[in-house]
Parts: structure tokens; C-alpha cells; sequence
């Protein structure tokens, strides 16, 4: 069901920094976006883009430096500890590394129960009911049942994956921020994730924030999509928008540097120069500027802002907005 | 809150579990079997002898490692007396079969003890992590920078040489040593994505430490405390070498080497043979130490 | 011309508890100046390849059961690791997939490409950092930069560093296994770019070893497809990506999504890759296969020729 009137999830000029013995990290830079109940927003950059502690700070697994999370209308950076636990129920995280993201000393079904008991849904000796929802987040994803005493070292990537997704869902979150689930996944099974991930969202109305550093995929799967660079949105819109009619120099190089499989159609790659700067000490203005074949001197002087330039297109650019 | 059972299931597949996997690769280091089999035998001798004197009110004992019988002081090695007799005409066998109870004991429970000690304070400093990892450390940089025989020495000169001082004397040097190991692992554990994982669903500290980080750092602590029962034994034997560790007619192993001294060079028997078995002791901890490090990482595999 | 030829190549890796068929039957071919891409999953046999003709197959498990892999008209196999040494590096290098620990930290750059080009050439040290200075510059990093450390370079320049090395000696053959899997996809770009520039100055053949069919598609000549073990299709890449035979190589374009097109769904392959130690009888894809029939579950199809220089190993070709 959805709601029309208020976003499910607000972002307010979110930041966090990070100190380091070189100076101040500027991580994320002042992030603002909304997503309404059922959809999916992708977030699309490369790395050190700060899309990963993005995903974090809204769910306060990194403490955000300033700004506001809104989950429902409720700002969740005020909340305290009671009430950040129980909030834990509706915001869940799928992680990017099968191998790392489980716990080697615990088998399928204690992994999947593990949160059911932290909340307190089910006691630990209540295992009649607890080998019931196990089995059926197991069915829900995909596992087969016969695995379900078995440790993670004993299965493939897509089968930890699955995992994963599993423990995320046990709470029976509302909105789940996935952290490049399918990185690290071969083609195939890239896809079976995939698509077990749009048939959950279908199923269950779950509402995403999809962490990707690979295009294609967030065009199949998103409502609206935001490109990051170092630490700050670059550009916002429909995927419609951002693919047939981008608008900022770093989309237009990303998506031109996507390998198209067909011979036929050789890429027309648009230049960058250099290497990614660093996100310490960031300098004044438009931090593309040192890679951008456009840029002009006032770029690396004016601060810059997403601009509306169509309805739901924005972009921070100056030469775009002008 | 307790950790979720692992239980059987219908749809149980066989697939072996963590411990069992190590079991099984242990088994395969033969060397490791071997050194796992002597220090149960001598488990097993500490546990019959001590029966035995429980059984017999101590009269074995007295008869045959404390009863001096002069007309065979220093027999060689003979059929009566396999490995000999020592200065007072005593079998040495049977005073080396005695005293195993002392090494292993104290081995054992010294090592213990600074793993519980040390393995706390590890924990704490590694996962707080901050000013309270630097006091703690520091305190610990402390005691290793006195040499442990010499912190040994000066504990049981202190407060005398009781059994319970000489278990304080070896396992209060070896905290430190723990507390670094336990405190990296820690370190190493708390960043990895699982535990991420584990505070995402709302898991308290506490949970988290006990059961996703002590679990998973338990292989390399395991293996430097089995180790480390070796050194200790070591350090045991050497402090009754020096006189100050287990008192005569006590048979510790460190002790009957100790009075061989003045009697090497007509007696071989006398300071080889306990030499010997402190050497194959200590060997057998670590041959069966170094087999549960290889069988414990899973990265080792093949 | 042709530079390398794989004969019937079968290698197993023999543990304690069981066997895995790593390469069941491989037979490959590549002509001088050419790049031959070689395409596949987790666990298809990609890597055991590049190993074994570069001859750093682990001893303690690798067994390589039958075949030749023919160099200069020579079987590598056959040579013992001297002349192996005197070969990798010289005639055959390899880049590695991981930039962060191909390079040894505790070296600079300069002297980990003048190591290589000492080894080889046996010239003298001033003049094999000359080269190493050239070598840079071809890679776009500035020639002061060869008294720098590893760690003081980004990804994407660590690995153009790892080209530097492999290519400072002038080899015939570059076996890249998956050098831009680690890197950012603008990145990637510009690697990839460089190693084509390169490759067409040295006339230089390269084996690209990937699983990402656009990096396939925009750089080689030809592909070749590996499954479990076996080459399922092998042809240039017009004629395997375009007209393609088997139905491996049409399950993993589906499984993919376009940037191009608006897909709504994927279409996985269903099931996994079957277990090495325990393959199927018969055709080793056939219990994943939409087409499979009686006869794939019972006989194992040999690689055919469906049109010139087209080859599938499937009994249903369309």
C-alpha cells in the first residue's frame, strides 16, 4: 500500500565526517533525498563516493556528524538507545560481502534466529515456533531447507547471499538499505539475487536504498536514482532521466565507461583525467572539477547546488544550470 | 539471552560442524596425535597416582618415592630399577610417575588463570578500545618488561614458597602475554561485518562480545595457552632447580634435576632421565599445540 | 601464425578427500597480435588455465593428467622450472586480478619494473632503470614516480604498475587474469585502453581472462566460453555474440541486465554450476539447460565446428 502523502524515508542535509591524522574526511557532504513506501532508490557512485557510509549513518550504524533522518516523520537521531532497538525492527541492512557478513560460528538457522531473539519475538526455548519462521524465511528466499544446519563455509557465494537477505527479512523490516548485495556474485546467480530481491519487494512492499557502483543494475531495479561523487549528490532523477538525458560530466563519463557487450557498438568514452581526488580537505567549490574536461575557473570557486533543470532531474552543475 | 540451539532438523543434511572438522584434521597430523597421546598418558598417571594415595592413605607414597634406602644410592638403570635410584636410594621412576601430578597441575591451572585474567582484560581494552585500551596496556607493558623467571623469583621470595604462591609466581608473567593476544584478536574480530551485522539487528555489547566475538577469536588464544602450559612447566621446573619452587621430598620434576647437580658425573642416570621427561612433555604440548593451530584455521585447508 | 596452442588439456587437483576436475578436455588456439578472451564463472577453470601455461600450478595438488600446451612449437609442459624461469617474464607474463597485493610493499616501483627487466636482459642496473622510466611513461605515470612506494598509488595506477612489469621485457604473450575486476568502472576504461595501446605498439597477444561480457565484447578478437571445466564456445566475437550457439553462453546475455534497454525481469540461469568433484554424466551443462534432452544427460558433446571458426559443444545447435 502505498502512501502518497509522506515519504516513508527523509534525508535532511545528512554529513559525516570522519577524523582523521591527515585531517577531516569529508564522507558523506550534505545528502538530501526522500523515498516514498515501496520504492527503490539507487545510489550510484564509485568508490570512496561515500555511498556505503551513506547507507550506515541513516541507520545510525555510524553516528551521522549532522542533519536529520526522518523514518515515518519521526527525526530517528534523537532517539535513545530503547527506542533505536526497537526501531531496528523496521530498518534493516543487506551486505555487500557474503563471506565476511556472517558469523562463521553460526549455522543457517542460528544465523536467521539470531535476530528474532536479540528483538525478542521469540524466546530461545521456544523452538517449535522458532524452526517454523525459520524455515519460512528459508522457503521466502530460497534456501534449500536441507542446508539449514550448515555453516557458512559450507556454502557458495549466492547461498550466503541468500542468507543475508533472509536475516534481514526475519524482523520483518519496512525498509531495507541493500549494500551492493550482488557485487561480489557471478553473473548468474547475480541475477537469480536479483530477481528473488524484486519479487521480496512485490511480495512483502518493501521499500529499498539500492548501493551500487554498477549502472546497469539500478536501471532494472529503481524508481529514482542519485550519483555520488566524493561525498556529495551530483545528480538526481528518474532512471528514464539519468540514462537517456544525463546531464552532469561524472554521469556522462560513468555511463560511457560501461563496456556495452556488443562488438558492434564501440563506446564513445568520454575522457576523465586523473585519478579520484581525496575525500581529506576537500577544496571549495565543485569537486569534479579537477577531472572534468568542462570545467571553467568559477567552477572550483562557487558552492554548488542540485538545480532542478525537469521535473524530478536535478543536477549540480554549474555549467548545466548555468 | 541465549545463543539460538543449534538442534536437528528433519531436513538435516551431514555436514560436519567447526569443532568436528577440526577433530578431523587434528587426527591427520601425526605428530600432533602423538604429542596429544603422551600428555593423556600422564593426565592419566597424575590422576592414578593421586587415586592411589587417596586410596592407600599415603603409604605408597611413603614406601616408594619418600623412604630413603641408602644401600642403592645411585644405582645405575637394572631390571629392579628401571630408571635407577637417586642420591637417597629412591626408584626414580616412581618419583618422576609422582611427581607429573605438580607439573601438569600447576601447568594447567597457572595458564588457566592468566587466560581468564588476561583474557578479560584483552577483551575490555580491545573493544572499548580509547583511553581504557591505553591504561590497560600500558599496565600490561609493565609487567613485560620484567623478565618472568626474575618476577617469578621476586614473587616467591616475597610471600614464600607455597604451592599456591609458585601457581601466582608463573601465571601472573604470563598476562600480559595473553592480554596482547586476546586483545588483537578482539580487534581483528570487532571490525568484521558480521558483528556489523549483529548491532544492525539491535545486539547489545555484551551479547556481542560473548557471542560473536570470543567465538571467533578463540583459535590463535587456544593455541598460544597450550603452548604456553609448556613454558610453564618449563619455568616450573626451573624455579625448583633454583630451590625456590616446589620443596624436597616433593618429586617435581624441576627438583630432582636440581639435586643431580653434584652427582652428573657418576650418575648420568640422574639428571638425564627427568631432563628427558621434562623435554618430552614439553614437546608433546607443542607438537599437540601446533596441530590445533593447523587444524583450527580453515584457511589451512588443503 | 599461430603463438600458443592448448592440446587436450586435463589437470585435476588431487586433495586428501577427493578429486576436482578442474580442465576437463581444453583445446585452445591463439595467433600472434590477437586477443583471445576467455570467458567464465567462479570455479569454470579460468585461473587453473593461465596457471598451467605459465607453469605455477601448485605441486602439492595439481596434476595435470594429459595434453600440450605448445609454445613456439615447444610443449611447455615438458620444460623443468629453469626454463620456465627463463620463459615467464621474457616471452609469457602474467597480471594477476588483485593490484593491492600483486606488489611487493616493501620495494618501489622502479625497482620491482628493473627487477624484472634485470632478470631477463641481465643488463646493468642504470640501464634497466631507464627502461623502467620508459615503462612508466607508457603506463601515463610520470617517470619521477619510480622512486615511490606501492601504497603511494591508487588502485587503478598500482595495476597500470603491474602492466609496466609485465610488459617491460617485452613479452609475446600477456595472460591478464580479470586485471579490471578490482577497479572502478571509469578506471577500468582507462586501463583497458592503455593495455590496447600497448598491446597494438608491441604487437603483444593477450589472453583476457574475465567474467564481464562487455569488457569481452570491446576488447578482444576472439572468446571463448569455459564451463565447468570444458570450452562450450569458441569463435570471434562477432560470431559469439551475435550468432551465438551454445545455451550457456545465451543464458549468461540473459542473465545480465542492459543499461540499453528497460528489462523488467531477468532471466537467470536457473541451479548452479556443478560440483567439480562430482560432475554429471554426459553433457556438463544439461541440468541447467532449457534444451536438455535424453542424449545430453547420456553423452558428453565434443566441441564442433557450427560455421568457420565457430565451434559449440551442443548437441542442439540452432
Amino acid at each position: 500500500m502505498k502512501n502518497d502523502k509522506e515519504p516513508l524515508l527523509q534525508i535532511n542535509h545528512l554529513k559525516k565526517y570522519f577524523p582523521t591524522p591527515n585531517g577531516l574526511l569529508y564522507a558523506v557532504d550534505d545528502v538530501n533525498f526522500s523515498i516514498m513506501e515501496g520504492e527503490t532508490l539507487g545510489v550510484v557512485g564509485e568508490s570512496g563516493c561515500g555511498k556505503s557510509t551513506l547507507g550506515r549513518a541513516i541507520l545510525r550504524l555510524h553516528e551521522p556528524t549532522s542533519g536529520e533522518v526522518y523514518f515515518r516523520g519521526e527525526n530517528i537521531l534523537n532517539y535513545n538507545k530503547k527506542k533505536m532497538k526497537e526501531l531496528r525492527k523496521e530498518m534493516q541492512i543487506i551486505f555487500q560481502d557474503p563471506y565476511e557478513s556472517l558469523n562463521p560460528r553460526m549455522t543457517v538457522s542460528q544465523a536467521i534466529q539470531a535476530p528474532l531473539i536479540i528483538q525478542g519475538i521469540y524466546k530461545a526455548s521456544d523452538h517449535a515456533a522458532l524452526e517454523k519462521k525459520t524455515l519460512e524465511m528459508m522457503d521466502l528466499v530460497g534456501l534449500a531447507r536441507r542446508v539449514v544446519n550448515s555453516y557458512p563455509h559450507e556454502l557458495d557465494g549466492g547461498r550466503r547471499q541468500r542468507i543475508g537477505i533472509a536475516r534481514a527479512l526475519a524482523l520483518n523490516p519496512k525498509f531495507i538499505v541493500c549494500d551492493e548485495p550482488v557485487s561480489a556474485l557471478d553473473v548468474s546467480i547475480q541475477a537469480q539475487v536479483l530477481n528473488l530481491m524484486q519479487d521480496l519487494q512485490e511480495h512483502l512492499g518493501l521499500t529499498y536504498m539500492f548501493i551500487t557502483h554498477d549502472l546497469s543494475v539500478v536501471r532494472h531495479l529503481s524508481t529514482s536514482i542519485v550519483v555520488m561523487y566524493l561525498g556529495q549528490m551530483v545528480e538526481k532523477g528518474s532512471p528514464g532521466q539519468i540514462f537517456e538525458n544525463p546531464l552532469h560530466p561524472y554521469t556522462k563519463a560513468l555511463l560511457s565507461a560501461i563496456p556495452v557487450p556488443d562488438p558492434e557498438k564501440k563506446m564513445e568514452r568520454i575522457q576523465l583525467k586523473g585519478e579520484l581526488t581525496s575525500p581529506i580537505n576537500v577544496e571549495p567549490g565543485c569537486r569534479f572539477a579537477k577531472r572534468c574536461v568542462y570545467a571553467r575557473p568559477e567552477c572550483r570557486q562557487k558552492e554548488l547546488e542540485l538545480k532542478e533543470m525537469e521535473p524530478g532531474h536535478f543536477v549540480s552543475c554549474m555549467l548545466c544550470s548555468g | 539471552m541465549s545463543m539460538p540451539k543449534k538442534r536437528r532438523y528433519q531436513e538435516d543434511v551431514a555436514g560436519r560442524g567447526l569443532w568436528a572438522d577440526a577433530w578431523y584434521r587434528f587426527k591427520k597430523n601425526k605428530l600432533a596425535v602423538v604429542g596429544l597421546t603422551f600428555v593423556v598418558i600422564l593426565v592419566c598417571v597424575s590422576i592414578g597416582t593421586i587415586i592411589l594415595d587417596l586410596a592407600t592413605d599415603n603409604k605408597v607414597y611413603e614406601a616408594l618415592v619418600v623412604k630413603q634406602n641408602l644401600s642403592q644410592k645411585l644405582d645405575g638403570p637394572s631390571l629392579k630399577h628401571f630408571f635407577g635410584c637417586d642420591e637417597f636410594g629412591r626408584d626414580i621412576l616412581f618419583r618422576l610417575l609422582w611427581g607429573t601430578r605438580y607439573s601438569l597441575f600447576i601447568g594447567v591451572v597457572s595458564i588457566l588463570s592468566a587466560l581468564i585474567a588476561g583474557g578479560l582484560l584483552g577483551a575490555v581494552a580491545g573493544y572499548y578500545g580509547g583511553i581504557t585500551d591505553n591504561i590497560i596496556m600500558r599496565i600490561m607493558d609493565v609487567f613485560l618488561s620484567i623478565p618472568s623467571m626474575v618476577m617469578a623469583i621476586a614473587i616467591v621470595s616475597a610471600l614464600g614458597t607455597s604451592t599456591m604462591n609458585l601457581l601466582l609466581s608463573i601465571s601472573i608473567p604470563q598476562i600480559p602475554r595473553l592480554a596482547r593476544i586476546v586483545r588483537a584478536q578482539v580487534m581483528s574480530v570487532k571490525g568484521k561485518e558480521f558483528v556489523e551485522a549483529s548491532r544492525a539487528v539491535g545486539a547489545g555489547d555484551m551479547l556481542i562480545i560473548m557471542q560473536y566475538i570470543i567465538p571467533n577469536a578463540l583459535a590463535p588464544i587456544i593455541v598460544q595457552a597450550s603452548l604456553s602450559i609448556g613454558s610453564a612447566i618449563l619455568s616450573i621446573a626451573g624455579l625448583s632447580f633454583l630451590g625456590i619452587g616446589v620443596q624436597p621430598p616433593t618429586p617435581e620434576w624441576g627438583s630432582i634435576l636440581s639435586s643431580a647437580r653434584t652427582y652428573m658425573r657418576d650418575a648420568w642416570h640422574i639428571s638425564v632421565i627427568p631432563g628427558l621427561m621434562i623435554m618430552l612433555t614439553v614437546l608433546s604440548l607443542n607438537l599437540a599445540g601446533d596441530g590445533l593451530r593447523d587444524a583450527l584455521d580453515p584457511k589451512m585447508k588443503n | 601464425m599461430s603463438i600458443l596452442e592448448i592440446k587436450n588439456l586435463k589437470v585435476d587437483y588431487e586433495t586428501e578427500e577427493n578429486t576436482v576436475h578442474a580442465l576437463i578436455n581444453v583445446s585452445l588456439q591463439m595467433t600472434g597480435g590477437e586477443t583471445l578472451g576467455l570467458v567464465g564463472e567462479t570455479g569454470a577453470g579460468k585461473t587453473t588455465l593461465a596457471k598451467c601455461i605459465m607453469g605455477l600450478l601448485p605441486q602439492r595438488t595439481g596434476r595435470i593428467r594429459t595434453g600440450e600446451i605448445l609454445y613456439g612449437g615447444e610443449d611447455l609442459l615438458k620444460k623443468d622450472n629453469k626454463e620456465m624461469r627463463r620463459i615467464r617474464g621474457a616471452e609469457i607474463a602474467m597480471i594477476f586480478q588483485d593490484p593491492m597485493t600483486s606488489l611487493n610493499p616493501v620495494l618501489t616501483v622502479g625497482e620491482q619494473i628493473a627487477e624484472a627487466v634485470v632478470n631477463h636482459d641481465h643488463c646493468s642496473k642504470a640501464k634497466a632503470f631507464s627502461r623502467a622510466a620508459e615503462m612508466l611513461e607508457l603506463v601515463g605515470i610520470p617517470a619521477e614516480r619510480l622512486h615511490e612506494y606501492p601504497h603511494q598509488f591508487s588502485g587503478g595506477m598500482k595495476q597500470r604498475v603491474v602492466i609496466a612489469i609485465a610488459l617491460a621485457c617485452n613479452p609475446k604473450l600477456l595472460i591478464a587474469d580479470e586485471p579490471t575486476t578490482a577497479l572502478d568502472v571509469t578506471i577500468q576504461a582507462q586501463v583497458l585502453e592503455m593495455m590496447q595501446q600497448l598491446k597494438q605498439k608491441f604487437h603483444t597477444s593477450m589472453l583476457l581472462i574475465t567474467h564481464d561480457l562487455g569488457v569481452v565484447a570491446q576488447n578482444c578478437d576472439k572468446v571463448a566460453v569455459i564451463y565447468a571445466g570444458e570450452i562450450v564456445e569458441y569463435g570471434s566475437v562477432t560470431d559469439v555474440f551475435k550468432r551465438m550457439q551454445h545455451p550457456y553462453t545465451e543464458g549468461l546475455f540473459n542473465s545480465i541486465p542492459q543499461i540499453n534497454a528497460d528489462v523488467k525481469r531477468l532471466n537467470p540461469i536457473p541451479g548452479l554450476m556443478p560440483d567439480p568433484t562430482n560432475l554429471p554424466r554426459g553433457c556438463s551443462f544439461s541440468t541447467r539447460c532449457p534444451y536438455a534432452d535424453d542424449q545430453c544427460q547420456r553423452e558428453a558433446p565434443e566441441l564442433a565446428e557450427v560455421s568457420q571458426d565457430h565451434y559449440a559443444r551442443c548437441f542442439h545447435r540452432r
